[in-house]
């Protein structure tokens, strides 16, 4: 089993831990799943790294780890208890038809990927992988209702998006990793601010009170 | 040089305000600061307008297309701190924010020009990313200055749907630099140069199709297109009305630029307009269209702007659909909006500061209240309803020559579609400025009105529309729209 093939697994890995995601309920399940999924990505990128000699691959690889794997799920757990939030999350559906939408997900991911295998010359395994966390995090966003769901959602698209990159190009450039990495710290810090004024104000993260600008 | 020393002269004054004790130091060190910017910024522009090349160097990238728009930045950025003096005074005055919210206000403001300014200069497609994306995190704060309800929703719906919208644009991003790689052979940051990728070796149409896709969703979001534009009259009615007036004129505009950018690389990579103009001018008349509807129903008169913000974006992208002469209309069109709707916000603000409510059935008879700030905003009000000699009126009129001959049925959406602006504007705020009801003031708070930063402001953005449009009128100004709108062949 070569570095490649490696990778690839890693990738599929992370599918995995997203389509649990999907339908987990409790924050603790959500933030080890999600610490689990960066995992995997980080190390992704690294076998990539043994695999072409890149020596930037490894950084991005440490900074994924550190910021995706160890920080966010750690500081996320950490204040959602600290501020007394309920740690029971809510959505629109029940687990196991969100479940089923992310089996979908996952079946359609393959499909879509097939096209964009003809147009590039990327691996169908890393293609699908990302294209799959992309449509497992766009269920999550519409399906949770509540800002710790919808954090998380949009935290599997950007490892989706992230693992795209890794499969069509090995990765951006790494300024522009940096750069992605900086911009998703400052998300993750306003998100910890909404989500506290929220606590403050309605004592609930849940999204149900944040319906009166309509039209 | 002097774009390097723009953007950290931008990044800089975001520090002044932090070190001040009082509100009314907090705003001036803004202003002081803004001044700066301006200052540079019409350094690095004008001669970029008209330069007969462009200049790339490094990360930046200069020609009369970005000069206009970091004038444009620039500009509203200085009138937004100087309307910010009264606004936050003001406010300030009667403890609806404290020392410390302007200090953090002042800063986030500078950050937030900065941002859009990287945007506009940037040789780089990731810098550009990474910039846009900064736009919405330095403003995200903004929107939930207040402690209103509302406010928090407003912000929250910002964050999560531009992020996800400008990760979709990274995909785009990504998908162009795999198009590069693989046509170039190479990769690392500098295959991401806008320059190098203007004149590289044919890039995979195929990719690059689906590059620009992605692009005028994700980025698209940003500029309020229709149907990803939920967020945008939440946070333009939310935000304190000066910074509403900077992300309707040009934040909107600028990820509009960015879209205009890889408009013209997927052109010149797939060797016709054919494909990006169809989508534009789809989204375009969808846009104009669905925003004309919500603009008829509306009850808050910061929403109703913001609504239009929308509209006007909608016929910005549907003239860039139209080809050479519509990237015309579309220079136009932007410069037009980005001056008159910042006027409006401003004015905006100071109705609410006096009337203390954005709801129309709450604020009527504005004229007699406040004679300065009603006789700027009917001023706005016309020109942005493109009333001669608006410059709205010359891009809306060549619009329609274009349009009419090459996609009738679409430009009758837009022409209904105008028809009920106008039927939305007239019945919102007529009596809003103008009715004989008893004001919802009482008597003893019937004073005269006093000329404020916020008037001044309002009247530099009127000369400065008014020369616009006389310029148009007389011609002079033609040439030079035509010299900048060739950097989008």
């Amino acid at each position: 089993m070569g570095p490649v093939f490696l990778s690839g697994a890693c990738l599929v890995g992370a599918v995995l831990a997203a389509f649990l995601m999907a339908s987990r309920m409790r924050l603790a399940s959500l933030a080890s799943l999600y610490a689990i999924q960066a995992m995997l990505l980080s190390a992704a990128v690294a076998f990539y790294a043994v695999a072409h000699g890149d020596a930037s691959a490894y950084a991005v690889a440490g900074l994924t780890f550190v910021l995706k794997a160890l920080l966010i799920p750690y500081w996320f757990v950490r204040i959602v208890r600290a501020h007394g939030s309920s740690e029971r999350l809510v959505a629109y559906a029940r687990p196991t038809t969100l479940s089923f939408g992310a089996l979908f997900s996952v079946s359609f991911a393959g499909l879509i990927a097939q096209e964009l295998a003809r147009a590039s010359s990327a691996p169908y395994v890393a293609l699908a992988s990302s294209i799959a966390l992309i449509l497992i995090g766009f269920l999550m966003l519409v399906s949770r209702r509540d800002m710790i769901g919808l954090g998380f959602g949009f935290l599997v698209v950007e490892a989706g998006v992230f693992a795209l990159g890794l499969a069509l190009t090995g990765g951006m450039p790494l300024f522009v990793e940096l750069g992605a990495l900086f911009d998703l710290s400052i998300f993750f810090v306003l998100l910890v601010a909404f989500a506290r004024r929220a606590q403050r104000e309605h004592a609930s993260l849940a999204t149900d009170y944040l319906r009166e600008l309509i039209g | 040089m002097t774009a390097t020393l723009l953007v950290c002269a931008s990044f800089v004054s975001a520090f002044l305000p932090l070190r001040t004790r009082s509100v009314r130091a907090a705003v001036l060190m803004s202003l002081a600061g803004s001044t700066i910017v301006l200052a540079l910024g019409l350094a690095l522009a004008v001669p970029a307008l008209v330069a007969s090349a462009s200049v790339a160097s490094g990360l930046w990238y200069l020609d009369p297309l970005s000069g206009l728009l970091v004038l444009l930045i620039v500009f509203v950025g200085w009138t937004a701190a100087m309307a910010s003096v009264s606004y936050l005074s003001a406010e300030a005055r009667e403890s609806v924010v404290s020392a410390q919210q302007v200090r953090h206000y002042g800063a986030l403001s500078a950050l937030f020009v900065c941002s859009m300014l990287v945007v506009v200069l940037a040789n780089n497609l990731g810098l550009m990313w990474v910039a846009l994306e900064a736009t919405t995190l330095t403003t995200a704060l903004l929107v939930a200055f207040y402690a209103r309800p509302g406010s928090l929703e407003a912000a929250w719906k910002y964050l999560i749907l531009c992020s996800t919208g400008i990760v979709l644009g990274l995909m785009g991003v990504m998908l162009v630099y795999a198009a590069a790689t693989s046509a170039i052979g190479e990769s690392g940051f500098a295959v991401l140069s806008y320059a190098a990728l203007l004149h590289s070796a044919a890039l995979p149409p195929a990719l690059m199709r689906l590059a620009f896709a992605f692009v005028l969703v994700g980025f698209g979001t940003k500029v309020g297109l229709v149907p990803m534009h939920a967020w945008l009259p939440d946070a333009h009615s939310s935000a304190p009305s000066p910074v509403s007036g900077m992300l309707s004129g040009i934040l909107l505009t600028t990820a509009l630029f960015a879209v205009m950018r890889y408009k013209t690389l997927v052109d010149h990579a797939l060797g016709s307009a054919g494909y990006t103009e169809t989508l534009l001018l789809v989204f375009g008349a969808l846009t104009t269209l669905v925003s004309a509807l919500f603009i008829l129903v509306q009850l808050d008169y910061k929403r109703l702007l913001a609504y239009s913000s929308i509209e006007h974006m909608g016929l910005t992208t549907f003239a860039l659909g139209l080809g050479a002469p519509g990237a015309v209309v579309a220079v136009i069109h932007l410069v037009g909006h980005a001056l008159a709707k910042p006027l409006l916000f401003y004015g905006a603000g100071n109705v609410l500061v006096r009337f203390k409510s954005t709801k129309f059935d709450r604020v009527w008879g504005v004229a007699r209240v406040l004679p300065y700030t009603a006789g700027l905003f009917v001023f706005g009000l016309l020109a942005l309803l493109a009333v001669p000699p608006s410059p709205l009126f010359v891009s809306e009129l060549l619009l329609a020559a274009q349009a009419v001959a090459a996609h009738a049925y679409l430009f009758a959406v837009i022409a209904v579609a105008l028809v009920l602006v106008f039927a939305g504007f007239a019945r919102a705020f007529f009596p809003f400025l103008f009715s004989r009801d008893e004001a919802p003031i009482q008597a003893h708070e019937l004073t005269n009105e006093r000329w404020n930063s916020a008037h001044t402001a309002m009247t530099l953005h009127a000369v400065v529309l008014t020369g616009f449009g006389v310029a148009l009128f007389a011609g002079y100004a033609l040439p030079f729209i035509m010299h900048i709108a060739a950097a989008l062949a």
